[in-house]
């Protein structure tokens, strides 16, 4: 979802991607003048531009902290805590990154806070849902045992049931891994804004979202009564 | 994200190493001669294929997730708490 000048979100076309897929939907890439303006304002604590980039960007930072936390009140608490930390370090943002990278990092950062308070045992182990091999590194099991269950999904799974289950799965990845899943899937940041974001290195990011769609692919084979691997 | 190139080998490329190589393949950062490799590869395992088939859905059925956007009331609520906390910081520097 971008967001115009008048603070109101809007669909963008989805592209297709190198290989077929959709790509998610971009936000916006280009800082337009006005917003330029606005936070040259916010950093001299200009309340009316506050509130202005508020209302651009709430929306966003409140679907990233529920996609994050999963707790509407922990994800209000993100919120808050976010925009204060806007509104107090404004005069810190140099402009070197986009200032949608840095509210990224912002939320993030508030949220991983609130993940890593919580009791790690809503993590799954992932190797239980990873590929494995023969030793000589092909496939386990006799030639056919990956079953292509990718026409299976929508044909054994409501929509509802579906989103139920992605987002548990979701929840049960490590939070930081969570976070590059966030952006990279769902909000279509590219890599190396999550990496700026996240103070990670591309290849870093790539690992991890790699590994966190090999967990989920598991999850979701065995939802549908296959094996993980 | 690989390590030995694959090119020149899809015979006996293995599983793993294609496996490795999927989210480069989908998001098109292969070299052609990497990409002619993996998809000679694909011609002869039918178990990378069915891999590759359920990588990439999995990748499109969590782009379909959706969170929903803040409900008005927390919106204002967050708004009129901002506004309070900000106005507050302004009368005490």
């Amino acid at each position: 979802m971008a967001v115009d000048p008048r603070g109101r979100e809007r669909r963008q076309r989805t592209p297709q991607g190198a290989k077929g897929l959709p790509q998610p939907k971009a936000p916006t890439r280009q800082p337009d003048a006005e917003e330029r303006l606005l936070v040259e304002r916010l950093k001299v604590k200009d309340q009316r531009a506050f509130e202005t980039l508020y209302r651009r960007y709430c929306s966003r930072v409140y679907r990233h902290a529920m996609a994050l936390v999963g707790i509407a009140p922990e994800a209000e608490e993100v919120v808050q805590e976010v925009f204060l930390t806007l509104y107090e370090k404004a005069k810190t943002f140099r402009g070197e990154a986009a200032f949608s990278t840095w509210l990224y990092r912002l939320t993030v950062n508030a949220a991983l806070t609130r993940l890593r308070r919580r009791k790690r045992n809503r993590e799954a182990s992932y190797e239980d849902y990873l590929p494995k091999y023969e030793p000589d590194g092909h496939h386990l099991g006799p030639e056919g045992s990956v079953v292509d269950w990718s026409n299976d999904v929508e044909r054994k799974l409501a929509s509802t049931e579906l989103q139920r289950f992605l987002k548990q799965a979701l929840d049960q990845l490590r939070p930081m891994d969570k976070a590059v899943v966030m952006l990279s899937d769902l909000e279509g940041v590219p890599n190396r804004e999550i990496a700026n974001a996240l103070g990670l290195t591309v290849p870093a990011v790539k690992i991890r979202l790699h590994r966190a769609r090999l967990f989920l692919r598991g999850k979701l084979a065995v939802t549908l009564g296959h094996s993980p691997f | 994200m690989a390590g030995r190139s694959i090119v020149g080998r899809a015979d006996s490329a293995i599983c793993r190493e294609i496996t490795d190589l999927l989210l480069d393949y989908m998001t098109g950062e292969l070299d052609p001669e990497t990409v002619a490799a993996f998809e000679e590869h694909l011609r002869l395992c039918p178990d990378c294929v069915a891999f590759l088939n359920t990588y990439k859905k999995t990748v499109q059925v969590t782009r379909s997730l959706r969170y929903e956007s803040i409900p008005a009331e927390l919106e204002r609520r967050v708004r009129r708490f901002l506004r309070e906390r900000t106005q507050k910081a302004r009368r005490g520097r």
